[in-house]
């Protein structure tokens, strides 16, 4: 046999024995999922062989779990055949003038306060020179850069910083987690990566740089921002001006690492598609994040402000690992129409004197069903462990549903934890006493809500908090009386 | 303005644009307008002043924040500019001296908690400010 046909021969069977052909040319995989998906999605983004590997094995066991059903949403199930998980990111269309894109959009850009730049980009059309998006992101990367501060892409880190990656993928999100993680951790095509260097505060909120940078969201995104000893970063995902996309399921998974006194604040406003006032189309929204705070006095705060999505299946949560460390989370959920979301946190505490604080605002109006579930496990070696959560429901109408399921389990008796809930409507009192002080009811509501989810709001970054605030009343818009 | 019973919170209620009642005939004829015909906050607007006994508790809502949103929506509707967070903060201060009032209670949560006493101090500074045209004062009892 000559030596070209050797090689040919070698490459058939390997074929053969995959089942598989890699046509690495095309934009985006067959539709459906098996070892061959997985390889061309790795291919194609030239990962090395341990991600692979990695990839696979996440695959194979994903392949052994079973879609949960413990959550408090009913959907038509998934065929998980009959999707395409990777696709080449697509240019948006280049348009000249705002003129151009549907005016629908543009006037909820300018109730949500959304700037004209912002406008353009979100749309895609061509900014101006004078504040070209790409140069502005070049100079905080340098700036960022100069601190040793890591922010890339997911698939950059992986090529740049394999070693971080290596460490630290999957060191808090295990690949057999949950069926939705292990699926993200099988196919994931792209997502942020971020690590600060020992002692550095992180100069910007990393989520300036988000809104100049389009986030080119994915359908399976992975996150993973690593803080080191005495370090502090402040992201932001996500935006308030609403977000379509041709993908019905997403399956996100984040994850925080945060070494000996460092902080992570992980701020989140998620704005997808919620499907028409008929409960027709919306993205299923499945995610997986988690923070680890590792290291003793380490810090992870979550703040989410959740208004789209037909099913948001979501508990962002803390591990308290380290003696003192402590968690966080503050989640304003609104639900309309025919929207479900089951949404919450998990505050496991291992530590010593670890603490934790969850403020939940649920909002429920029209025909849709908002349940909070979070769990606080305090552990044995926890002694001193505190947690106060408090959960609150806002009921607009009356054919929505909140519900409340809080699981506690505590094996050490030093334990501290509070649990408050309450369950209000919008009353016409309120709505009647701010009209005859002159306020239209829309303004009222928005009043009232934005008093309701007070405690959320002031943990976003200032700008967001007040974009955040138009959203709510946006969201909600016409949903009394 | 009448014995117990003989209809005083009702009338208040019904000028002021409360659902809960139905005129079945008659006009109410205010400054040439038929306040049948405006809705509750228009009414608020044109100058229908309802002291709550029992003002309504709106948690998170601080009182200066209410009352910038009364005022500039009602200033919009007169055809008048809306003010600015600092005239609007310098109006605040000459009310607030007209009625002895003490600052901190312009951020705490509207009406939240407060005594009697100092409900019936707030709702009457809310009057002046929002420049009614006429006022409708009764001890509105919660039946
Ligand atoms: N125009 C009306 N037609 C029919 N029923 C009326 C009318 N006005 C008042 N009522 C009824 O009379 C009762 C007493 O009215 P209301 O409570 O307004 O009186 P009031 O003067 O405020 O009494 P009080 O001095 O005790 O506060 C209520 O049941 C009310 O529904
Ligand atoms: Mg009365």
């Amino acid at each position: 046999m000559s030596k070209s046909n050797q090689v040919l021969e070698e490459i058939t069977s390997k074929e053969y024995e995959h089942g598989w052909t890699v046509n690495l040319e095309a934009d985006e995989a067959p539709m459906g999922l098996n070892e061959g998906t997985v390889r061309f999605i790795s291919a194609k983004k030239g990962e090395p062989e341990w991600l692979l590997e990695w990839r696979l094995k996440a695959f194979r066991l994903w392949q052994k779990m079973i879609e949960p059903t413990w959550p408090n949403v009913t959907y038509p199930s998934i065929d998980y055949q009959n999707i395409i998980y990777y696709s080449a990111p697509k240019k948006k269309a280049n348009l000249n003038s705002l003129n151009e894109v549907d005016p629908e959009l543009i006037k909820t850009f300018e109730k949500l306060g959304i700037s004209l730049t912002e406008q353009k980009r979100l749309t895609g059309v061509a900014v101006d020179a004078v504040i070209d998006s790409v140069s502005v992101a070049t100079t905080f990367k340098e700036k960022l850069s100069e601190l040793g501060i890591i922010f890339c892409s997911f698939s950059e880190a992986v090529r740049e910083h394999p070693e971080l990656i290596k460490k630290y993928l999957g060191s808090v999100v295990p690949i057999n987690d949950n069926y939705f993680a292990a699926l993200n951790s099988a196919v994931f095509s792209d997502g942020s990566f971020c690590y600060i260097p020992k002692g550095i505060r992180c100069p910007m909120e990393l989520s300036t740089y988000f809104r100049i940078n389009a986030a080119n969201t994915g359908q399976f995104e992975r996150t993973l921002i690593v803080a080191d000893e005495g370090s502090y970063v402040s992201y932001l995902e996500g935006c308030t001006a609403p977000m379509r996309d041709e993908n019905q399921l997403h399956a996100a998974v984040v994850e925080l690492y945060t070494m000996k006194d460092a902080e992570i604040k992980y701020s989140t406003v998620q704005n997808w598609y919620p499907g028409d006032k008929n409960g027709k189309g919306g993205i299923y929204n499945f995610v997986t994040k988690r923070g680890l705070c590792f290291g003793d006095r380490s810090k992870i705060s979550w703040t989410q402000v959740e208004t789209g999505s037909a099913i948001t299946w979501k508990y962002p949560s803390c591990i308290l690992k380290g003696d003192n460390s402590v968690g966080e989370f503050y989640s304003v959920a609104v639900t309309n129409n025919y929207q479900q979301a089951d949404t919450g946190t998990k505050m496991i505490h291992i530590g010593k004197n670890t603490r934790s604080r969850i403020v939940s605002k649920g909002i429920s109006a029209g025909k849709s069903q908002n349940s909070y579930r979070g769990q606080v496990h305090v552990m044995k070696r926890a002694s001193n462990a505190r947690n106060h959560s408090q959960c609150d429901s806002l009921l607009m109408g009356d054919q929505c549903g909140a519900h409340t399921f809080p699981y506690i389990d505590v094996e050490n008796n030093s334990a501290r934890i509070e649990h408050e809930a309450t369950t209000s409507k919008i009353g016409e009192d309120q709505i009647f006493y701010c009209l005859q002080r002159g306020i239209d009811e829309e303004a009222a509501v928005a009043l009232i809500v934005n008093g309701y989810a007070k405690e959320v709001l002031n943990q976003l970054p200032m700008e967001f908090a007040v974009e955040a605030q138009k959203l709510l009343a946006l969201t909600l818009e016409g949903s009394v009386g | 303005m009448g014995p117990n019973g003989s209809g005083k919170s009702t009338l208040a209620s019904v000028l002021a644009g409360r659902e809960d009642f139905e005129v079945t005939q008659g006009t109410v004829d205010f400054l040439g307008k038929n306040l049948l015909d405006l809705s509750p906050e228009d009414r608020a607007r044109e100058g229908i002043f309802m002291a709550f006994q029992y003002p309504v508790e709106i948690p998170g809502v601080s009182t200066i924040n209410f009352m910038k949103s009364a005022i500039n929506q009602i200033r919009t509707y007169r055809g008048q500019q809306v003010l600015d967070a600092v005239s609007f903060l310098q109006l605040m201060k000459e009310k607030m001296k007209l009625v002895e009032i003490d600052q901190s209670l312009l951020s705490r949560s509207l009406n939240e908690g407060f005594r009697e006493v100092k409900r019936n101090v707030m709702k009457f500074f809310r009057w002046p400010c929002s420049n009614p045209s006429s006022l409708s004062l009764m001890r509105q009892t919660r039946d």
